[in-house]
């Protein structure tokens, strides 16, 4: 593939793939990292990508596997991530005064309570708006677990909001 | 839409029951209500976060670039089988009997250290002249092979530094270059090997191979290697993941 058919291909899906780092890896230098690493991750591929039926489920899987490496590296020197009770002992704004750019961290806030695999397709359902079909092909798991993992994902994500919500407004 | 069925669609949402065309439906439904119900905040804010966070964007610039430069095409050159085998099979041979004589040598009473350490030198020479024959090879596993050799050793003679530049700078197969380097950044010491990776950073046209280039560079904390990165970031025909790793190197070296 050529550069010019390559940047065509997966230019128009960078901040997707940003995205889904941030939502795993927590923060923006970690995230822009790795789509630097997977862009060039996918240009030593790029011999291959011209016969995949779909380059962006590829892109995300490459994206996936990356943060999953990256996550288990970081827990092998033993960094924490945050937990409900540190969310709530942080000062978090209340909702209705928070700014848009804080909406996101607070979103990203509630994904970090999750484990992996929820966090990933959760991302990929609600922030993404993927189909179970393409969830499927990023992941590799099966349409019923995925049901599964997001409903969980969301009754968490639901249920830690509440919880600092009810302690704002205390 | 009705309370009702927005409760119902929630309990489905929650359920992981949903279609995107009903989350869809959900979410606008609870942005456009007038007065929302009390029992629907926590889910619209939620909901609020996630639009928010949809439109996340990375501040890495990539624009789409034209005239893309070629990628070097894997082609073997053509080898002296002859002459690549006639000194492999000497070198193999010298290596043979020194390691025999060494330790004959250290089985001998009275064998003082300096010369088990002279010993040692040899071998290491002999290794070194094998690693040189292999890195002339027809196959780039070999000649890989060879690089990795060279890795292992604490000091190199200006023999082996010239080798692998020669191949950094000459091999048709980019593996092979991208093993070079690895090689040579092991002696970074050496201004002939900063110097070669500098003007790589303008010569070389594989995107990885620049992109390990510079690094490097940063790794050797190489400024001179600042008015290159600075051409590498302003040439049109440059990818745009390489412009990229330019500017975060500059930004190190300054």
């Amino acid at each position: 593939m050529e550069i010019a058919a390559f940047d065509k291909e997966f230019l128009p899906i960078k901040d997707k793939l940003f995205r889904l780092a941030k939502t795993m890896l927590q923060n923006r230098e970690d995230a822009e990292d790795a789509l630097q690493e997977v862009f060039v991750k996918l240009w030593k591929n790029n011999e291959m990508i011209g016969d995949l039926k779909n380059p962006e489920a590829f892109a995300m899987k490459v994206m996936k596997n990356f943060c999953l490496d990256k996550l288990k590296n970081r827990k092998n020197k033993h960094m924490v991530e945050i937990s409900e009770n540190q969310m709530e002992k942080e000062n978090i704004t209340p909702f209705s005064t928070v700014s848009f750019e804080n909406l996101k961290d607070l979103m990203l806030k509630l994904f970090s309570t999750l484990p992996e695999q929820q966090r990933m397709i959760i991302h990929m359902r609600d922030i993404e708006h993927y189909s179970y079909e393409e969830i499927v092909e990023v992941t590799g798991m099966n349409v019923n677990a995925i049901r599964v993992n997001l409903s969980r994902a969301r009754k968490n994500v639901k249920g830690s909001y509440l919880k600092i919500r009810n302690y704002e407004t205390r | 839409m009705k309370p009702d069925k927005i409760s119902a669609l929630l309990e489905k949402y929650y359920a992981g029951e949903t279609s995107i065309e009903e989350e869809r439906e959900l979410r606008m439904a609870l942005k456009s209500m007038d007065q929302l119900p009390e029992k629907f905040k926590p889910d619209a804010e939620i909901f609020a976060m996630m639009d928010a966070l949809s439109a996340e964007t990375s501040d890495l610039s990539f624009e789409p670039e034209t005239n893309a430069p070629a990628i070097v095409p894997l082609v073997h050159e053509k080898t002296n089988h002859f002459t690549s085998w006639t000194l492999r099979i000497a070198a193999g041979f010298a290596l043979l009997i020194v390691g025999v004589f060494a330790g004959w040598m250290i089985g001998q009473r009275g064998t003082s250290e300096t010369e088990v350490a002279e010993l040692r030198q040899d071998i290491d020479e002999v290794k070194q002249m094998m690693a040189l024959v292999q890195l002339r090879k027809a196959s780039a596993s070999e000649r890989i092979m060879a690089t990795y050799e060279f890795k292992k050793m604490d000091t190199a003679s200006d023999e082996i530094l010239d080798a692998l530049i020669y191949t950094f700078n000459n091999d048709n197969n980019p593996n092979v270059k991208n093993a070079a380097a690895d090689a040579l950044y092991k002696f970074g010491n050496h201004d002939k090997v900063r110097k070669t990776f500098i003007d790589g950073l303008t010569e070389q046209t594989d995107p990885v191979l620049q992109i390990k280039l510079i690094d490097m560079l940063v790794g050797l904390d190489e400024k001179r290697a600042l008015p290159k990165l600075q051409e590498v970031m302003q040439e049109e025909t440059q990818m745009a993941v390489v412009k990229q790793k330019a500017a975060q190197g500059m930004v190190r070296l300054l």
